[in-house]
């Protein structure tokens, strides 16, 4: 047993697959959400991506619908 | 989303870790489970005493200041263990996991060193960021797999800790952004 068994990779998709995602089905067919800082979001963001600072993801879940693949960056 | 929004505007980060790339999904005895805790948590210390050492000022009092809290995680489970097992002093790591020498999700230690030399610390602090999610989440799974109150406690204990951690980090980002 060694140590990568306790790690499983989290499913990650390219730029360009997020960007196909969404111009298919549309940012209301998933839960497409910014972890990043309220400065950064103001920044610049994806178009339709809810600000849900890291910080916060945990007591925040219950805002995400869970049928929905959910998005984060 | 690989590469963060720095990806969707089409700007090719500079070999930036992929650093919430792995979850822990294993669920095992108490023994085990705490082992591999303490070993990332000695991951972890190491490579912050190494960022404290190289910051300067606030920003190394900070990162010091996290060396110190992963010390207290590292006690806590100490005593943990020898709680869970009846053995004393430092348990033993997974094999082919020294202590020290990986990070969440199973990163060497060396290669994020590697990586963090140079970059500002606002890139090192989102990096930083993502371990200590990764070690929330961790704790949250294990309180799950453990099965009396007393470790499921701890491990609560520690999920809270690393809770807090998340908001010093972000608030101190949002400060180096020039934003708190």
């Amino acid at each position: 047993m060694g140590l990568f068994d306790y790690f499983k990779p989290v499913s990650t998709w390219s730029a360009d697959e997020v960007l196909v995602f969404l111009r298919d089905k549309g940012v209301g067919e998933c839960n497409l959400v910014d972890v990043r800082q309220p400065g950064e979001y103001k920044g610049g963001h994806l178009p339709g991506a809810r600000l849900i600072p890291i910080a916060e993801l945990g007591c925040r879940l219950h805002e995400l619908d869970r049928k929905k693949p959910t998005i984060t960056y | 989303m690989a590469g963060g929004i720095d990806a969707w505007n089409g700007v090719v980060a500079e070999g930036a870790y992929e650093a919430g790339l792995a979850y822990f999904s294993r669920a095992s005895g108490a023994e085990e489970l705490i082992a591999l805790s303490f070993a990332l948590e000695e991951g972890n210390r190491a490579f912050y005493e190494q960022i404290a050492k190289e910051a300067s000022g606030e920003d190394s009092a900070f990162f010091h200041s996290l060396v110190l809290a992963e010390e207290r995680h590292k006690d806590t489970l100490r005593e943990l263990y020898a709680r869970s097992s009846g053995k004393e002093g430092d348990p033993i790591p997974p094999e082919g996991m020294e202590a020290g020498t990986f990070l969440e999700g199973g990163i060497p230690i060396e290669d994020a060193l590697s990586w963090a030399e140079g970059k500002p610390q606002t890139k090192i602090l989102e990096f930083a960021i993502a371990m200590e999610a990764n070690s929330l989440d961790r704790y949250i799974k294990m309180e799950r797999a453990v099965l009396d109150e007393p470790s499921k406690e701890i491990f609560r204990s520690l999920a809270r800790e690393e809770q807090a951690h998340l908001v010093r980090m972000t608030s101190l980002l949002d400060r180096l952004h020039g934003e708190g």
